[in-house]
């Protein structure tokens, strides 16, 4: 391709993007975000207050020019603490996205592929089986038989993220192989593997992606819950959610513990949304 | 003018989209008298559904701007109705044939619903309440009349049980139970098989024959239109171009497109394929200014680019709007 | 295929499915390190006191065996018993449940009615300043996690304003009615005792509004993205062009081909808001499955956990036959496909 066209797919790329001012907005919370998470050192206000740090006499102190968002129980910044919070935030959509949808994807293009025989049920049944149950629910069950950590909240998060993309890409597979062009692969002898790689999933990747950008919000949201219950990320770790589950006792009275990090919270979450509605909105109609 | 059922004047549309404002409609002048069956032939997109939505004021707006014009409808302006009497006038005085059966048919209600309600409100309208005895007797009738074999087993099934065929007769059923004087067919049976199209016209013309109603008949076949109706009018890019009776609009077209029309139809004995029209039909961003068709037109003249024609009467109901014709 | 097969033939498939799901929490629950017959007697307990309860709950035979005795034991009604409340886990769902199907239901179907209002309304004056407002507050709506607005709620509505009550399912001091259904609401009404009604209904108000708030949002917007695209369809239009009125054209021609997707949610709502339920009900106090459920996962009491997970995987599956059901009522085309096989 050359660079022309690209320049000119680009641009219109952009235009159906930036249609709906919100995603706009999504963007630049999102790109903000990014940014602060990874020079967090640079960014926070006090770096070392992140994780372990202690100063009692501020400890508890409502959000003044010195402590934008107040300082918590330990006597550290509330503000800091929420940024490289980011990083945590970050990292679990990321890590749980990366590798539940690599092995969702491909058994949905086998199952779809393969559509009616044994491999489908089977596979479709697995993943069935893991989507018995709001997901919540099974985060929580397989979290709390593992150690309380983020990476095994993760994990259990990720166990029960694949089969939505296995689903998605079912659908997409079982309707695209019926197409010319893979019956034309078909006869002229490429293997099955080279077909679902080669062929397939080229036409898949659109909604794989935008689903992908929509679920970051969620993963977040469920992730930001399962350490509020305790079973994500321990303290002193400055994980969003923990310290909303900290911060949870001392409301009302000193109620900028929790909600700032409850607020940033939404604010990821909100930004995340809008960005993935924007590339939905771009990718769609091409 | 009173006995005319509808006399559109001078009518301009546009429609505002995202990148500017379409001129659609440029000044259309339209008339059907009570009893009268006009054609309306032109190619896809120069504005004859506009121009028939328009009588029925469906056009919503927005998108759509209405600019100028009268719609007299009965002697009535269409444009300046209320919503009450523009509910009354379309259960009671006109009604439409829509173009695609499978889209026009609600996909989650039994057919014979739909027709229920059209006949229960049109009822109301003419003063008269009716059972549901009633309601079901007359809808039976009218499936009947379309020719639909087993009624009362369509009027329990869905629009996706039935043919093309049938849903275009479904649709044909809906248009002759809302009481009218007027009704105006949108392309009928144009996606369905060629003989089905065929039965579906004739029995449109052997409908309208017995009641004696005003049809408007919109197509782009223009085999179609000839054995149906008594006048013609033809559109190009927003306007009526020419109007004459059928036999005199086939014998001796007078309009340069027109003509043209006529003659990019391919013919089984002798001449060939022919060739087509050169040009395109306008941008109706920047419409050409003056008469529309002046970029393909070989007889354009200076006129032709400053001011769009107005009909020229040249006998025996035959009307031009081209400057070969008068306006010097 | 009519109705009735269908309804066989997804029995028979959530059956199949309640299996595998069985075989993997059974599965996870065995990874857990720590030896359940110790956990279960104490620390104090001598040791052979806790080999005789190795053996009588089969703790040492292969993995397959001891899915065996679970599955014989779980038909007739024992889930084994619970490591906090000392008491059969099926007694204790059986005691915990109702209070969770009540506030679920109860948030709901209130959630959802407001939903199809708002996106209907929203839908229909596209663009217009309502339609904007109910956009930006689903936006926002969906950004929210329930624990936030949990918080949130109670600080506010809660402790500044003092609205609502934010703990337990009744006030203090007050004496629940005589157990028919286990629903309070009900319950009362069955009894008589309005007082007790209005005392429950404000109980559930913080808890359910935390718990469907997400979902309120999600369901608003799809239903108005459905409404927006049916708006454009041509059967609208040639339901106006017939003369049928504005009012008969929302409530009937819009309504029900818009609904299908919102349906479609409401059905994995209302099974999601069980998952919720977990949060919400250990926050508001709330003496449900889903308070239960924590308390068993914080403290890995594994036969509750089991029991928790294979209850709410019976009532999704059931929960989904329901919604495609009601989606194929709503949907013809779909029973069509379902009849051609």
């Amino acid at each position: 391709m050359n660079t022309e066209l690209m320049k000119e797919r680009a641009k219109r790329n952009w235009y159906k993007f930036s249609k709906n001012p919100l995603s706009i907005v999504g963007l630049v919370v999102v790109v903000s975000i990014i940014l602060i998470a990874i020079f967090a050192d640079f960014v926070a206000p006090y770096p070392q207050h992140a994780f372990v740090f202690v100063d009692f006499k501020n400890a508890k102190s409502p959000p003044t020019l010195r402590n934008l968002a107040g300082t918590d129980l330990a006597g550290r910044d509330v503000l800091s603490r929420i940024f490289f919070g980011f990083r945590y935030s970050l990292l679990m959509a990321v890590s749980v996205l990366s590798v539940a949808t690599p092995p969702g994807v491909i058994l949905g293009l086998l199952a779809g592929y393969m559509r009616d025989t044994w491999v489908d049920t089977v596979i479709m049944r697995v993943a069935d089986v893991f989507l018995s149950v709001p997901s919540m629910v099974l985060a929580l069950a397989v979290c709390s038989m593992l150690e309380p950590t983020l990476y095994n909240a993760m994990l259990a998060i990720t166990v029960m993220w694949w089969p939505w993309y296995t689903r998605l890409v079912y659908g997409l597979s079982s309707s695209i192989k019926n197409e010319y062009f893979i019956q034309a692969a078909e006869v002229t002898g490429a293997s099955t593997l080279s077909i679902l790689l080669g062929e397939i999933l080229p036409n898949c990747l659109s909604p794989i992606f935008t689903k992908m950008t929509l679920d970051v919000g969620w993963v977040i949201l469920i992730g930001s819950t399962l350490s509020f219950v305790g079973l994500g990320a321990q303290p002193p770790t400055p994980d969003l959610g923990t310290m909303v589950s900290d911060g949870s006792k001392y409301i009302p009275s000193q109620w900028w513990i929790s909600l700032f990090p409850a607020l940033f919270i939404v604010l990821i979450i909100l930004g995340f949304n809008l960005l993935g509605d924007g590339l939905r909105d771009m990718l769609a109609g091409d | 003018m009173s006995d005319e059922l509808v006399d559109i004047r001078d009518l301009h549309v546009h429609f505002s989209i995202y990148e500017g404002i379409t001129k659609v409609l440029n000044g259309v002048n339209f008339r059907i008298a009570r009893g009268e069956k006009v054609g309306l032939i032109g190619e896809a997109g120069c504005g004859k559904t506009t121009t028939v939505k328009s009588i029925m004021k469906l056009l919503q707006i927005p998108p759509a701007i209405i600019e100028g014009g009268e719609i007299f409808l009965e002697g009535d302006d269409v444009l300046k109705m209320s919503q009450q009497e523009l509910q009354m006038m379309r259960r009671k005085t006109v009604s439409m044939i829509f173009q695609d059966p499978i889209a026009a048919l609600n996909p989650v209600f039994k057919v014979g619903d739909q027709i229920g309600d059209i006949i229960k409100f049109s009822q109301l309208a003419l003063g008269e309440k009716v059972t549901k005895e009633d309601i079901k007797e007359r809808t039976i009738n009218v499936l009947k009349e379309v020719q639909m074999p087993d009624p009362e087993r369509i009027m329990n099934s869905y629009p996706i049980q039935l043919s093309g065929g049938m849903r275009q007769r479904i649709c044909i059923a809906m248009a002759l139970v809302s009481a009218t004087n007027l009704l105006i067919a949108d392309e009928p049976g144009t996606n369905l098989d060629v003989t089905i199209q065929d039965q579906v016209l004739r029995l449109l013309g052997d409908l309208v024959e017995d009641r004696g109603t005003s049809v408007i008949l919109i197509s782009h076949a223009l085999g179609a239109v000839k054995g149906l109706v008594d006048r013609v009018y033809v559109m190009y890019a927003g306007s009526m171009v020419e109007a004459a009776k059928t036999e005199d609009l086939f014998s001796d077209p007078l309009h340069p497109y027109t003509k043209a029309l006529f003659n990019a139809v391919p013919k089984l004995t002798g001449g060939g394929i022919p060739e087509g029209i050169s040009g395109r039909i306008p941008n109706y961003l920047s419409p050409p200014q003056g008469c529309r068709f002046n970029p393909r037109c070989p007889h354009a003249m200076p006129q032709c680019l400053e001011d769009a024609p107005p009909f020229f009467d040249v006998g025996e109901g035959h009307e031009v709007a081209c400057y070969l014709y008068g306006g010097n | 295929m009519n109705i009735k097969k269908y309804v066989a033939y997804r029995l028979l498939s959530s059956l199949f499915i309640l299996f595998g799901l069985s075989l993997l929490i059974f599965t996870l629950s065995r990874l857990v390190p720590g030896d359940p017959a110790r956990l279960a007697l104490g620390a104090m307990a001598p040791q052979w006191a806790v080999d005789r309860l190795r053996e009588q709950l089969h703790l040492n035979e292969p993995i397959y065996v001891q899915y065996f005795y679970w599955v014989t034991n779980v038909v007739k009604g024992d889930l084994g018993q619970s490591l906090v409340t000392r008491r059969g886990v099926f007694n204790d769902i059986l005691e915990f449940f109702p209070a969770t199907f009540e506030l679920v239901m109860f948030s709901v179907l209130i959630s959802s009615s407001l939903a199809i209002f708002l996106g209907v309304t929203a839908g229909k004056y596209a663009n217009s300043l309502w339609d904007n407002l109910v956009r930006v507050t689903s936006y926002v709506g969906i950004a929210i996690p329930s624990f936030v607005w949990a918080i949130l709620s109670v600080f506010i509505f809660g402790y500044l304003l003092r609205w609502f009550p934010t703990l337990g399912r009744l006030s203090s001091g007050v004496i629940a009615p005589t157990k028919v259904t286990g629903l309070l609401m009900v319950d009362s009404l069955i009894a008589g005792r309005l007082d007790i009604f209005v005392d429950a209904f404000y109980h559930m108000i913080l808890p359910g509004s935390s718990l469907v708030l997400g979902r309120l949002s999600q369901e608003a917007r799809i239903t108005r993205a459905s409404v927006v695209e049916n708006l454009n369809k041509d059967y609208i239009m040639a339901a106006r062009s017939f003369g049928i009125p504005e009012r008969t054209i929302t409530l009937k021609n819009l309504l029900k081909p818009s609904l299908i997707p919102t349906v479609a949610v409401m059905g994995m709502d209302i099974a999601g808001s069980m998952g919720g339920s977990f949060i919400i009900e250990t926050i508001f106090n709330w003496p449900g499955l889903g308070r239960y459920g924590i308390s068993a996962m914080l403290s890995n009491d594994i036969n509750a956990i089991v029991g928790v997970v294979m209850l709410i995987g019976i009532f999704f599956a059931f929960m989904n036959i329901i919604v495609d059901l009601i989606t194929a009522y709503l949907d013809p085309r779909i029973m069509m496909k379902m009849k051609s096989g």
